[in-house]
């Protein structure tokens, strides 16, 4: 069976890569085929790379706010490019107010900042299946 | 309480130092009191910069601040004012001013990247307008402006020049201080708008023009503080905090500048964090270590030119998001720390900081909370309450030692045994970079394997049921920054802004320093933006440093 192919990246203008790096870290670790797309990501970039990769997941790392918009407009381009299969995880500084709102913009989970990374590879081991054309 | 006994590897510092079970007369027996101590103000000013400390004045109360524009911010700023934070010494008003991202980043609110982010994190400014309308109503020269700007010190300072004479208040009487920190946020921050050598030599032109203009201003605010929640521990927070501040007087001097001359004006910006021992012992040996390293290794003969002047702001990685009210207690304890280790000024980032920009509730609770320190606990009252103890003594000397080995490491990094050689070469071969992410995996690990205790996070965890009430930036607020923009574009002088413009690109690339050219740019009304592009253009992109 192969690896999950996961792409994590930060959009928008915002240096905290910390969270970013710790969490690519672990789902290495947990043997998940990890590429780090890195700062300063837009929202088309974080896409393309996604469908160019052939990714099962896109973890996005939001620490100064952009989330509420540019998470939505992701969800909305990755659906134009016929790419949904790809499911969405976000992280970092968010409100717990705003996660409703993120899912139901088809989010599959938000992790706030200090989530335990345990708790985010047992998410994608449990929750997000590889589909079945990537066995 | 679990009632499981400790194993001895669990008893050390969040830096790794070894605690034993208690300290003694002999853990100190080889501290010399006038060598190693001396009295409050004096050399090395282990036990503090001034003979009276807080006895005479208490630190400045600086709450970092920013959000949305520039009148929202002016307008909270005198709020909290009214409410007794953001002051200084003598009671005037002091703050510290945060950034948006674009601001930063060197791109004005109306460029595409900026999309989402304008005024999300800090204020916007674009040009020397918005400074004017943040700062009016300000005493510039008896309050104290503290701004920390990432990646366009330079311009932004030109800006708030250009500004403050516009207000009439002429350069010399600036009181305040700008962060100018390249290495900083290349490593910490990771901004990295230009070229490392290229940041190098706009630092020093800031440097050099404050020497010459600006003697209220502190030019280069070494900042250690960042690095914190990057990743590194006290230990290497303190030891790339000296590496940096050496590392700028070596360039200093190499640009033919006399210590003695402006060593006065550095000054310095670190975190405090939980582990109340270690951070009191940390500020105390940054003193002592400081005072050393600027004596004997450069020779400096003014007293003034040793003094490791510090802004403290309380640890936020250290905060949960989970149950947040309780970061008020940690913002108080670290606060605490800070208030015993000596600090010239303190900020608590407020409890919802792991959240949103706080709101005006959250600041004054951490005003407050400074304001008790202050003025009910009595640690005022007495200079250095902490020193002679045992532990804290034998701590000191531990951290000092390690940060010297730090300090030594930088050294062989380069080809020329100075720190300037090590960082830089450190920066462009990704080697801080690494050793930071492997420090913020390190912790990481420790927090998920419960080595390392977090309140709420991994232990005595609850269900979120809702958010504390939240600082939501109105959109509305945004359109009329970008409107603004447009109108400001359309209005200015456009044959003034271009030979401004080509005045820029000539000074860049001449070896002349840049700023009085750069503060009449501002004062033609070229965007940061703009100005930011001429430099872009000059010194070219820099490498992208990504690890991964």
């Amino acid at each position: 069976m192969r690896k999950r192919r996961v792409l994590m990246a930060s959009i928008g203008l915002d240096g905290h890569e910390m969270g970013a790096v710790v969490v690519s870290h672990a789902l290495r670790n947990a043997g998940m085929e990890v590429i780090y797309l890195g700062l300063n990501r837009t929202v088309e970039e974080v896409v393309e790379a996604a469908i160019q990769e052939d990714v099962d997941i896109i973890g996005i790392s939001s620490m100064s706010g952009i989330h509420d918009y540019a998470l939505p407009e992701l969800m909305t381009l990755l659906k134009d490019r016929g790419a949904e299969k790809i499911s969405v995880i976000a992280g970092g500084i968010i409100p717990l107010d705003d996660i409703g709102m993120l899912e139901n913009a088809g989010v599959r989970k938000v992790f706030p900042a200090g989530t335990q990374t345990s708790r985010i590879v047992r998410f994608i081991n449990d929750e997000i299946p590889l589909s079945p054309d990537s066995l | 309480m679990t009632g499981k006994k400790k194993e001895n590897k669990e008893f050390e510092t969040k830096a790794g130092i070894p605690l034993k079970t208690v300290y003694g007369p002999d853990d100190v027996k080889e501290i010399d009191y006038s060598e190693d101590l001396g009295e409050p103000g004096h050399f090395p000013y282990t036990r503090g910069l001034y003979p009276n400390m807080y006895r005479d004045f208490p630190w400045m109360i600086r709450q970092p601040m920013g959000a949305g524009s520039s009148e929202l911010t002016a307008k909270r700023y005198k709020e909290l004012f009214k409410r007794g934070g953001q002051v200084d010494f003598k009671g005037d008003p002091a703050t510290t001013l945060l950034f948006d991202m674009p601001t930063n980043y060197g791109y004005d609110s109306d460029n595409p990247k900026s999309k989402y982010q304008v005024g999300k994190v800090g204020v916007p400014v674009d040009h020397m307008d918005d400074m004017r309308v943040l700062m009016e109503g300000f005493p510039m020269d008896k309050g104290f402006t503290n701004m920390v700007i990432h990646g366009s010190p330079a311009i932004l300072l030109a800006m708030y020049v250009a500004a403050g004479e516009e207000l009439g208040y002429s350069p010399n009487s600036l009181r305040g201080s700008g962060k100018n920190d390249p290495f900083q946020s290349y490593l910490a921050e990771r901004i990295q708008l230009l070229p490392i050598r290229a940041e190098l030599r706009l630092c020093m032109d800031v440097l050099e023009y404050g020497m010459e203009a600006m003697p209220q201003w502190n030019p280069i605010s070494v900042s250690g503080f960042s690095y914190h929640p990057a990743g590194y521990n006290s230990i290497q927070e303190l030891g790339i905090t000296l590496a940096t501040g050496i590392a700028y007087v070596e360039a200093a001097k190499k640009r033919g500048f006399d210590v003695d001359q402006f060593a006065p004006r550095i000054s310095f910006f670190l975190s405090v964090g939980i582990d109340f021992l270690e951070e009191v012992s940390k500020l105390r040996a940054a003193r002592r270590m400081w005072a050393r390293i600027m004596k004997e290794r450069f020779g400096a003969k003014n007293s003034k030119s040793m003094l490791f002047r510090v802004y403290c702001l309380t640890l936020t990685s250290d905060y949960t998001a989970q149950q947040p009210f309780i970061n008020i207690v940690r913002g108080a304890i670290q606060g605490l720390a800070g208030v015993l280790g000596g600090t010239q000024a303190l900020g608590i980032p407020p409890y919802d900081e792991a959240l949103a920009i706080p709101t005006e509730e959250s600041q004054t609770i951490s005003i407050r909370t400074q304001q008790i320190i202050a003025e009910e606990t009595g640690l005022s009252n007495t200079v250095d309450p902490l020193g002679g103890s045992y532990c804290i003594e034998s701590l000191t000397n531990t951290i000092e030692q390690k940060v010297n080995n730090y300090l030594q490491k930088v050294e062989g990094m380069g080809d020329d045994g100075t720190l300037l050689g090590g960082l830089i070469a450190g920066t462009e071969n990704g080697y801080f970079l690494k050793e930071i992410n492997e420090a913020a995996i390190k912790r990481q690990r420790d927090i998920e394997s419960g080595k390392t205790t977090v309140v709420g996070l991994n232990k005595y965890t609850t269900e979120e049921e809702v958010s504390p009430p939240l600082f939501r930036l109105d959109p509305e607020v945004v359109r009329i920054k970008i409107e603004e923009l447009k109108n400001f574009k359309k209005n200015r002088n456009g044959t003034k802004v271009k030979e401004a413009i080509k005045r820029l690109k000539d000074v860049s690339l001449s070896d002349q320093n840049v700023m009085p050219v750069l503060i009449e740019a501002a004062k033609s009304k070229v965007t940061l933006e703009e100005a930011m592009g001429v430099f872009r253009e000059v010194f070219g992109e820099p490498e992208r440093m990504t690890i991964n």
